[in-house]
């Protein structure tokens, strides 16, 4: 598994290990959709302490969550990022839509 | 030129951290930053999902080829595929712009890549294949 998720009151976090590229993408995207369509939390925080590695790809994947977070009025978080990650979802405006911890 | 490798591999997603693996391990002799190393890291991932996704998009045969010259301080990196190659560069090079919305594409590889490294330059006709080159200084 490629991440884990805890639910407490209202918030999820789901931590994503490992390379979030184009080859992995459509694993995580399953696998965030089911960490977080089982619980209706308003809070989703995404824990990136062990994600080594992600590029466009991973940018794709975050705002497609996001839409889907937004729809339902949740609101996304990233946790624990990495300075090089850090550089990308600033690249991307994924900071003006969630938030850093 | 101080040294250089050339290497190909079929156009398959899973050879794109290998060409991060090769990237970072040829690079090293310069001792980056550990920034300018996720840099051309990061931009040479771009450019091979790139010919992986859009330049085989319609077969599952393919190749790549990745170069890569160092020269004193500059790093040289050229990403080449034979597919379907790009109709409109300025279009493509767009922040967000994809031709593969369907695939949760974002849109913003060109982006990156123009982000981290100090040039780089598209040579590109349709059905005629794609380099991308790039250059840091690291």
């Amino acid at each position: 598994m490629d991440h884990k998720s805890n639910v407490n009151m209202n918030s999820i976090t789901v931590c994503i290990k490992g390379e979030l590229d184009h080859s992995s993408a459509g694993r995580i995207k399953d696998e965030l959709n089911y960490a977080i369509s089982n619980a209706y939390a308003n809070d989703i925080i995404i824990d990136m302490s062990e994600l080594t590695f992600m590029d466009s790809s991973g940018i794709g994947i975050l705002l497609g969550l996001y839409k889907k977070l937004k729809s339902r009025n949740a609101n996304l978080y990233f946790r624990s990022v990495s300075p090089s990650i850090e550089r990308i979802l600033d690249i991307s405006g994924l900071f003006s839509v969630a938030e850093k911890l | 030129m101080e040294n250089y490798l050339c290497v190909k591999f079929p156009a398959l997603p899973e050879n794109e951290s290998l060409a991060r693996i090769i990237t970072s391990a040829f690079i090293l002799k310069l001792n980056p930053t550990l920034q300018d190393s996720e840099d051309i890291k990061t931009a040479v991932s771009e450019a091979v999902t790139n010919s992986i996704i859009h330049g085989y998009s319609s077969t599952e045969d393919g190749e790549v080829e990745l170069k890569i010259w160092i020269d004193d301080r500059k790093v040289y990196i050229s990403v080449k595929d034979s597919g379907e190659g790009i109709e409109d560069i300025d279009m493509a090079r767009r922040p967000f712009y994809t031709s593969k919305p369907e695939l949760d594409r974002s849109g913003m590889g060109f982006t990156i890549m123009e982000s981290f490294m100090d040039e780089v330059k598209i040579d590109s006709k349709p059905l005629m294949g794609t380099i991308i080159t790039m250059t840091k200084i690291v």
